[in-house]
């Protein structure tokens, strides 16, 4: 009975924790993927040294004429802020981007958070998810780290994920993943 | 309990302990196999990286099309990722190539640069990621 009882605990918690790494692994480069093809579109419009507002190790602002709502170009400068605001979800920390001050909803970057405010379901979105950190590091256009935001061309981002699985509440799966973000437009500008 | 029944107990554990190690073999290497799933996502993202490097060096004159190969061809590159607690090698090619990507002899002219990375190095990645990207000469 009990290496019954023991096998079948260890099998459901392995197996609970191969489903839960792979939705974590596949979520990761989905979050990898949207902050990329942010950063891509950073600096539309702006000359290169006025493109980041912004560079510190946990928060990155910055300016472009894209609009990230919609994707379309606009004629107006619009101020992006990509940071990890903590408490604002059950599910862990959450990454947050917003355009002028307001959560961006456009699935292209972000997802979100299904939550239940007097019964009905709301759909939060402007979040990446299951986040426990973002660290920034900044490069010039010759590849050396900088934290004069008018030499940044490049961004190096750390993001380490966790999640609670069900029943594993005091063992968090964690992963993580460095991409490393071009300024593309700032790159085109120093080559008019 | 008479000896039959004693080996019959006997013969019940044998037969419960193999499937139990069977089932744990198997969802050992399925976790084996994801942890090489976050490897190979995370060395896509290295490629990629060494890939629009090359694209921004190029859009900023940095570079021209013909310092491809002299600049990136033969280098290599180690990563060192503090939350993974993993050293990635990065191999990088830059040969000449037709509008299809294939390798022409050296010294060939042609409109067309590849760029190869190759990212081996944590022992759980199986096998090596490799990533290519086409570059063409625009300014003639």
């Amino acid at each position: 009975m009990v290496m019954i009882f023991t096998f079948t605990t260890q099998l459901s918690e392995t197996t609970q924790r191969a489903i839960y790494t792979s939705t974590m692994i596949d979520y990761m480069d989905q979050a990898g993927t949207k902050i990329n093809a942010l950063v891509a579109l950073a600096g539309i419009g702006i000359d290169e040294d006025e493109v980041v507002v912004t560079a510190d190790s946990t928060r990155l602002v910055f300016k472009t004429m894209w609009s990230y709502d919609n994707d379309v170009l606009t004629n107006a400068e619009h101020t992006i802020d990509l940071s990890v605001e903590t408490g604002m979800s059950d599910l862990g920390n959450v990454i947050t981007i917003k355009q002028d001050g307001a959560l961006l909803s456009n699935p292209a970057y972000v997802s979100y958070i299904d939550t239940y405010i007097d019964s009905l379901k709301v759909k939060y979105y402007g979040y990446i998810l299951y986040v426990e950190s973002m660290k920034f590091e900044y490069f010039d256009e010759d590849d050396n780290l900088t934290d004069e935001e008018e030499d940044i061309r490049s961004a190096g981002i750390e993001l380490t994920f966790k999640r609670d699985a069900v029943g594993l509440v005091s063992r968090p799966l964690r992963t993580s993943l460095y991409i490393r973000c071009f300024f593309m437009n700032s790159y085109m500008r120093m080559g008019v | 309990m008479n000896m039959m029944e004693m080996v019959l107990a006997l013969f019940a554990v044998v037969l419960f302990s193999s499937i139990a190690l069977s089932y744990n073999q198997a969802l050992w290497r399925q976790t084996d196999y994801l942890f090489n799933a976050q490897l190979v996502v995370q060395s896509n993202h290295l490629c990629h990286a060494v890939l629009d490097e090359v694209d921004a060096k190029l859009f900023s004159d940095q570079i021209t099309f013909d310092d491809i190969i002299p600049d990136f061809d033969s280098t290599t590159r180690t990563v060192y990722i503090d939350s993974q607690s993993e050293t990635y090698n990065l191999a990088i090619a830059a040969t000449v190539c037709d509008s299809t990507g294939t390798i022409l002899p050296s010294g060939s002219t042609s409109l067309f640069r590849r760029v190869d990375v190759t990212v081996s190095g944590p022992t759980a990645l199986k096998h090596p990621v490799t990533m290519n990207r086409l570059y063409t000469r625009t300014f003639m």
